[in-house]
């Protein structure tokens, strides 16, 4: 426990040792303690054994190692891992809020070519990970490790993990397991688990709520990154669940404060994603006419509510959705379609170029919204962007303004979420193309299966969100305003 | 007498004919493999969708001139003749990486160059070629990352396309891509106005516009572009 305790105080100090340590204006032990570590980072680094600047040797940031752990044990994890750099990166913005609203320098993130962190990482781990064979070269800084031996290895473990609340447990097995999966759901998912934590919690004696309560979340989180790397809209959402722990007003008592954050958790799955959705409807019904023929990609929570509410109001109009491997996520979208009246064609995303001159209109989902623009999605999404741009289609995006990020990424390498690359080398359904049936033994030959990529901004003529219809180069100005109400909420 | 001569003679110079295409044919691979060297240096990134025996023939004559390059390969559905290709190279020792085709967008930024082979070159400058390859043109021409064609002179034809997608295409099976079973119902005529609820689009052709290939190599010798 005071393990734990010790993460809360240094998740609360700066994370890195090369931004200026700003105190928190609260309590003044823990400044007191802050100081003193801070004084020891600094005699470190001095002492030149802090081989980073973003300070992981030094010790300093047991927070920022703890971050790193999680995120290289993704890293080593085959089970497809968003880059936990991502789910670092956001737990260091969000503190950054509460302390001075400056923007500073952000957090660099989990690399996870460095050995060193890597390994100190996997000692902390709950999931055991072995590191792939045959690595890509070009994404050695991503997490991948072979897939199938985690779910069994976790399920096994159902009973022996107590500092996991079942609930979260089950959550991350859905993660791994990939029920769960698409942002809208994952991100639900997670707040409804950490719900029913909060409601079973209670503050051990000599602990104060918020600073417990945010560790207890941390290791949540970190879990969840063994499972499967955190989405943007999950890690938006943790930035808000910690946000609003840590502004809870001293005076509450155990019982109150729980009860506020289950309503923050409420109010949040409401206003951001239900009713965000709905919204995102009514604006986007607007650019459904009849006789349109409607092209979607993949399989998009928002995208389908949009096409079913456009059917049920009776327009007439066709949709083409296009699918590709090795998800196949299309098929899903295309039998709820076909299943409520839709006209439907099905095709793949080779074939999208001789499908393209059919269509009118294009709706994609996103899972983020990047701040120059790009649009960070299911992978074969740029494609389909930029076919359609080609042929002087208008690309519509649909993403709830939640998802927003002010990182920017110039390309689909940067950072990605790498997904099981013996995938790629069955095919269901065609048993008789065996040719990389034993693709691990040779050395030559590697499998690459990204999850995700960046959309150019140029591709994309407009983003509907629950703010409206916006231009690509809106999105900033969403993400600053957003996160100042996010503060205010 | 004199009759059954001509015949023999039109017969024999029919077989010559015939053996001199299939000699032409058979010996492409050889004379385009010896302009490998020109375009493959050091530390070369190549990516190609499916599988060529064109485009496999050059890359083992790089690979022959200790040229050092990998390649990605695009699978190529819904064929995935890519598998095929994968498998080739990497027992000449060449660096594979077997990539969906959905991320070809998002690879194609760490490439040099794009070497395909296709179905037949049009009169134009337009090429037919497997499903898939007009995104990956696009894509190649939005990075600037050459698009380079390799075919035998025998691929050449004197049509010009119009509306290739539809003339010059095959549609194939929907067994391809979805499994007989829970869709086959909605793929029936019976439904309201005779059309079903459900089409499935499986062409085996794209056509790639003249403007998105910067190079052509064939066997006579002489490399062109084309605008």
């Amino acid at each position: 426990e005071t393990n734990k305790g010790d993460l809360a105080e240094i998740r609360n100090e700066d994370a890195p040792a090369s931004i200026p340590q700003k105190q928190k204006p609260s309590k003044a032990e823990r400044r007191a303690i802050q100081e003193a570590q801070r004084a020891a980072k600094a005699a470190a680094k001095e002492a030149g054994l802090s081989g980073k600047s973003t300070g992981a040797a030094s010790g300093a940031n047991p927070a920022t190692s703890k971050q790193a752990k999680p995120a290289k044990i993704s890293q080593k994890k085959d089970v497809p891992h968003a880059p936990s750099t991502v789910a670092s990166e956001k737990k260091v913005t969000e503190r950054q809020p509460e302390r001075d609203r400056k923007k500073d320098v952000p957090h660099p993130r989990m690399q996870f070519d460095d050995v060193h962190r890597v390994e100190k990482a996997k000692k902390r781990a709950i999931v055991n990970q072995s590191e792939a064979r045959n690595r890509v070269e070009l994404f050695r800084h991503l997490p991948q490790y072979v897939h199938g031996t985690q779910l069994p290895d976790l399920e096994s473990k159902f009973f022996q993990l107590e500092p996991i609340h079942p609930s979260v447990y089950k959550v991350g097995l859905q993660y791994l397991s990939g029920e769960v999966s698409g942002g809208n759901g994952r991100c639900i998912a997670m707040l409804l688990a950490f719900r029913e934590a909060i409601k079973d919690y209670s503050t051990p004696p000599n602990k104060t709520l918020s600073r417990d309560l945010t560790a207890k979340v941390s290791s949540y989180v970190s879990f969840f990154i063994e499972c499967r790397p955190l989405s943007i809209s999950m890690g938006n959402a943790i930035r808000f669940l910690k946000n609003r722990i840590a502004k809870l007003p001293i005076t509450l008592s155990e019982s109150e404060a729980k009860a506020s954050l289950q309503s923050d958790i409420d109010r949040f799955i409401n206003e951001k994603i239900v009713v965000a959705d709905q919204v995102i409807v009514s604006h986007a019904i607007t650019k459904v006419r009849d006789d349109d023929v409607l092209l979607t990609y993949g399989s998009s929570s928002v995208v389908e509510m949009i096409l079913e509410h456009a059917h049920e109001l009776g327009r007439k109009f066709r949709v083409i959705v296009v699918d590709s491997r090795p998800k196949l996520e299309g098929q899903g979208l295309l039998r709820r379609l076909v299943a409520k009246g839709i006209n439907c064609t099905y095709t793949h995303i080779n074939a999208v170029s001789y499908i393209m001159h059919e269509v009118t209109r294009v709706f994609l989902g996103a899972s983020s919204i990047l701040s120059n623009g790009t649009v960070y999605s299911r992978v074969g999404t740029a494609s389909v962007a930029m076919v359609a741009h080609a042929f002087g289609i208008p690309v519509l995006v649909c993403c709830e303004a939640y998802k927003f990020h002010e990182r920017v990424q110039l390309d689909s390498i940067c950072a990605n979420e790498l997904g099981d690359p013996d995938v790629i080398s069955k095919i269901p359904g065609r048993a008789d193309l065996g040719d990389l049936k034993n693709w691990a033994d040779n050395e030559n030959l590697q499998l690459l299966n990204l999850t995700y990529d960046a959309t150019p901004s140029d591709y994309v003529s407009m983003i509907i969100t629950d703010y409206g219809m916006l231009p690509p180069t809106s999105v900033p100005v969403i993400v600053r305003e957003y996160r100042k109400e996010q503060l205010w909420v | 007498g004199d009759k059954s001569l001509k015949t023999r003679k039109l017969k024999h110079d029919v077989i010559a004919a015939i053996g001199d295409l299939i000699e032409e044919i058979d010996t492409c691979y050889d004379q385009i493999s010896e302009q490998a060297v020109e375009h493959i240096h050091q530390n070369e990134v190549i990516l190609t969708l499916g599988r060529s025996r064109t485009v496999k023939e050059f890359l083992y004559a790089a690979k022959e001139k200790k040229r050092s390059f990998r390649v990605f390969v695009a699978e190529g559905a819904p064929r995935y003749q890519g598998h095929a290709l994968a498998k080739e190279l990497v027992e000449k020792g060449i660096q594979t990486t077997v990539i969906t085709d959905s991320a070809v967008f998002a690879m194609i930024s760490r490439v040099n160059m794009v070497i395909v082979g296709v179905h037949a070159i049009m009169a134009n400058g337009g090429v037919i070629a497997p499903v898939g390859m007009n995104m990956v043109a696009l894509a190649a021409q939005r990075h600037a990352v050459p698009f380079v064609v390799v075919a035998g002179s025998h691929k050449l034809c004197p049509l010009y396309p119009h509306n290739p997608e539809v003339l010059l295409n095959e549609l194939k099976s929907p067994s391809d891509l979805l499994d007989f079973g829970e869709f086959s119902n909605c793929m029936n005529f019976s439904t309201q106005d005779g059309t079903p609820l459900l089409n499935v689009a499986n062409p085996t052709f794209d056509y790639v516009p003249p403007k998105l290939v910067s190079l052509f190599i064939t066997d006579t010798s002489m490399s062109w572009g084309h605008g």
